[in-house]
């Protein structure tokens, strides 16, 4: 070997690595031609680089990239060069040099919302006890997106707001007084951090929230394993107090589409929540016709979820209603009776004003949006209501950020045969009867406060209506990229259908003349013929509602995500059936067509439902249909009234073509799909523009 | 799927989409990082790194350079501040004892029997007793089968630096593992 001749010797590794010129390579074979060492030390290059190339490779574990995501999800919400995993106790953390494509970044980082709302919304979920809801009526802000931030722990008792326009990119800050001063019987806060909005459009200011109904150590700690009275899916959500997250709750929201750029001490705050009381963000757009803002903001209080019109933002509402809502919040502390029902009740409702008031534009957008903060369970709740209430009939959940946009609509609408009949019942304008395929409605029992009115009643009446179960791993199924405007357009048909599908049902209810009876068999044949889109768990890792639900024993979650019924206890049986009537004992997941059939069989003037293991049941979807004490048990009806529901039963209790098999009590158990988050709730147009034929205005009966 | 498509869903917000560049690249990115940091553990964590700066600063990623060489571009970079950081001197024996009784995939073994056996322990712990420009270079080109460009690119070095280092890290490397390729 002649080292000096390095220059030659290392045109051999370039010809062993097929990097030479033909001019290179030409000289290297004479080279190799002359110099019988260099023939030698190509052999032993070449050997070499044989043996490390035949070293056994090494690979990863088959789930790092989620682990990867979730990482990646923290360091969004951190938003620094923390790197946990490469900081060892001995060393301090790793800054890995930016590479030079990213070089140009400059802080602060500025994050889409379009790739924050999965941090937001699965880290959050995954951590979430408490959930930041915020609320903003595009009307009243002229199409101005908002952030706001707060304290979830206190109820938002704002000063009189004061409007202030701010350019496009507005700051919030919160008063430093308030922030220095402690609310009674919490630590003393930290320091605010400052969460700058980057829109298009003008924004408002927020103005600082201060603690008013503080709750003294006493209180809560007797309090923190007490339920607090949220009732649903027949249990009793205790909210402990880390579960709201009080020591570290804070609110954050922001609007689709916002570019939201988070400072230090935010995401320092975020990053510092814990997996006991993480925050997420869940939108919810809520019909804005007079209608449904009642009952909307009556559901949102019967999941705890108090309906204060303090803005959180400052200039959101009129002067006037900025008082009234000011008085309002003053006269909650003193209200005994709540604080001592509820010592945790979490006032997080920032309406500009009482929903019931509030009047919309003449032209103002058709949706208004509510973010409102709540815990897992009032969201679990709210949404389980808003599932299945037909005051909120086009339930639209919103694209998961971890599903590709072609897979979207198959994984929301796994109910395609309920939502294709829908449309086609929009298109004609006519409930088919009986055509409750995978359409049962499941009821959660409830309990039934003493101020809930008949509205409220109609509205837990019916809940969560299931898929059809019939292709249970369908939305697994990845879709070709070819089929997404199908979905598109299939999606836009189901939701003008069921949109029609309301305008009828409305119509139907006004010429009904305020019949209940009459108006609750609109409802149910509505909801046979299915309510809307699809609901569906999608199961996450971390996050903690499907174990919640398990827990409850209300559902359990089978291999493919589905949530199922459990079979139902000789103990939830016998409290089921001593019961009162209009409150359904816990843990008892019904059909509301059962309902119906046995409301039918106890009027004797239609048959009972079939029982477990009838014969002549055809094949079908798996659906339980439980009979239950039905809400009207023990109460005595008219003779009109019985007909009715006899008609109802005997129209909706009528299984269609192969789906009697599920009708068994505890022969199969009812699989349903709740929403997750991001609900949309389209408004129904409105009667002028709706033409439907007056003959089609009679109930259907 | 194309690079380009899933970066595009990511920005656009489905996290699914990276997961998917995440598990094209990951056992590449990682089995080379395993021979430049030395340890198993520590490319796992390097090639972690690299993968949620590559999520955090994708917007950045102007593509002017394929995603995988800027993915690498990261992750050597990681790895050279890990180990300027955590491992200021590593010994042959200390690399063999670590790499002894790490798993390796199923993957046919370059032999059978103890001899082969220690004829791999052999060659890693010869390749990480390399200096670390030369080692980066020479598992760019042997572990990873990257070409001369590609190894400047991600290296940010001249293409000639490339051949001068692969070089001498082969030369070194014979040197050390002399008596292995003397058996041959």
């Amino acid at each position: 070997m002649m080292m000096n001749d390095f220059d030659s010797e290392e045109l051999l590794s370039a010809l062993l690595d097929g990097e030479l010129t033909e001019a290179q390579r030409a000289e290297v074979e004479r080279l190799l031609a002359e110099r019988p060492d260099y023939r030698h030390l190509l052999d032993e290059l070449r050997a070499l680089s044989t043996s490390v190339r035949q070293l056994p490779r090494y690979k990863l574990d088959d789930d790092f990239s989620q682990q990867v995501l979730r990482r990646a999800e923290r360091r969004m919400l951190a938003g620094d060069d923390h790197t946990p995993a490469l900081s060892q106790p001995s060393a301090g953390p790793i800054v890995a040099p930016a590479p030079s494509e990213d070089s140009q970044r400059a802080a602060p980082q500025r994050w889409s919302w379009h790739r924050l709302r999965r941090p937001l919304v699965w880290s959050g979920l995954a951590a979430a006890a408490a959930l930041a809801l915020v609320v903003f009526s595009p009307d009243r802000w002229q199409g101005a997106d908002r952030l706001a931030m707060h304290d979830a722990e206190t109820t938002a008792t704002s000063p009189a707001p004061t409007a202030e326009a701010a350019p496009a990119t507005a700051r919030f800050r919160r008063d430093a007084a308030a922030a220095d001063q402690p609310a009674a019987g919490h630590a003393p806060a930290t320091p605010r951090p400052d969460v700058e909005l980057t829109l298009g459009a003008p924004l408002l200011k927020a103005a600082p929230a201060e603690a008013a109904s503080p709750i003294d150590d006493a209180a809560r700690k007797a309090g923190a394993e007490r339920p607090n009275g949220l009732v649903r899916g027949g249990f009793d959500a205790t909210l402990r107090e880390e579960d709201m997250g009080r020591e570290h709750s804070r609110m954050l929201s922001i609007s689709l589409g916002a570019e939201l750029v988070l400072d230090d001490e935010l995401v320092e705050h975020l990053a510092a929540v814990p997996t006991s009381g993480g925050v997420a963000i869940v939108s919810v757009d809520v019909p804005r016709s007079e209608a449904q803002k009642l009952p909307f903001s009556r559901l949102l209080t019967s999941n705890n979820i108090d309906v204060t019109s303090q803005p959180l933002v400052a200039g959101y509402g009129e002067p006037a209603a900025a008082e009234a809502d000011k008085s309002q919040q003053n006269r909650r502390p003193q209200d005994g009776q709540a604080a001592s029902a509820d010592p945790y009740r979490i006032v997080l409702w920032s309406a500009p004003r009482d929903l019931a008031e509030a009047a919309p534009a003449a032209d103002a957008p058709a949706i208004e949006n509510y973010f409102v903060v709540a815990t897992n369970e009032q969201l679990e709740a709210t949404l389980a209501d808003l599932n299945g209430s037909l005051a909120y009939t086009s339930v639209i959940v919103q694209p998961s950020p971890d599903v590709p946009l072609q897979q979207q609509w198959l994984r929301y609408n796994r109910a395609a045969a309920p939502t294709d009949r829908l449309q086609a019942a929009g298109e004609q304008l006519g409930l088919q009867p009986g055509d409750d395929r995978g359409s049962t409605v499941a009821k959660f029992g409830k309990a039934e406060t003493p101020g809930q009115d008949e509205q409220t009643k109609d509205q837990s009446l019916a809940r969560q209506p299931a898929p059809a179960p019939s292709e249970p791993q369908s939305a697994a199924r990845p879709q070709p990229a070819g089929q997404n405007a199908t979905q598109a357009a299939r999606g836009r048909a189901v939701d003008e259908g069921t949109t029609a599908v309301q305008q009828r049902l409305e119509q139907q209810v006004q010429a009904s003349g305020g019949d209940r009876a009459t108006i609750e068999l609109l409802k149910r044949r509505a909801l046979a013929q299915g309510n809307g889109v699809a609901r569906q768990v999608i199961p996450q890792p971390g996050v903690d509602f499907l174990p919640r639900l398990q827990e409850s024993r209300l559902l359990t979650v089978d291999q493919s995500g589905l949530l199922t019924a459990p079979a139902e206890s000789a103990a939830d049986r016998a409290a089921r059936q001593s019961a009162p009537a209009g409150l359904s004992a816990p843990g008892v997941l019904t059909s509301d067509l059962d309902i119906s059939a046995q409301q039918a069989a106890q009027t004797g003037s239609a048959e009972p439902p079939p029982t477990a293991g009838q014969a002549g049941s055809p094949a079908g979807p798996q659906v339980e249909k439980r009979a239950i004490a039905p809400q009207a048990a023990g109460q005595s009806q008219s003779p009109p009234e019985r007909e009715r529901l006899a008609e109802a039963a005997a129209t909706l209790a009528a299984e269609p073509e192969g789906s009697g098999q599920g009708r068994g009590a505890e022969a199969q158990p009812a699989q349903y799909q709740p929403v997750w988050f991001f609900i949309r709730l389209v408004d129904p147009p409105s009667a002028a523009s709706a033409s439907p034929a007056a003959a089609d205005a009679q109930p259907d009966r | 799927m194309n690079d380009d498509v899933l970066i595009d869903e990511a920005l656009a917000g489905c996290s699914a989409a990276f997961g998917h560049l995440v598990r094209k690249y990951q056992d590449r990115l990682y089995n080379t990082m395993v021979h430049v940091v030395g340890s198993t553990e520590d490319a796992r964590d390097v090639v972690q790194e690299a993968f949620v700066q590559a999520f955090v600063n994708l917007e950045g990623f102007h593509r002017t350079s394929r995603f995988y060489t800027w993915l690498y571009r990261i992750a050597f970079n990681a790895a050279i501040t890990l180990r300027r950081r955590t491992r200021p001197g590593l010994s042959i024996d200390a690399q063999r004892d670590q790499y002894g009784g790490e798993p390796i995939d199923s993957g046919p073994a370059p032999g059978d029997g103890l001899e082969q056996q220690e004829r791999v322990g052999l060659v890693r712990s010869a390749i990480a007793a390399l200096t670390e420009e030369y080692r980066t270079v020479l598992v760019l080109r042997e572990i990873e089968g990257c070409d001369y460009e590609r190894i400047a690119e991600i290296l940010e070095i001249p293409i000639g630096t490339v051949r001068s280092r692969l070089h001498r890290a082969r030369l070194q490397l014979k040197e050390q593992l002399r008596h292995v390729l003397q058996t041959d």
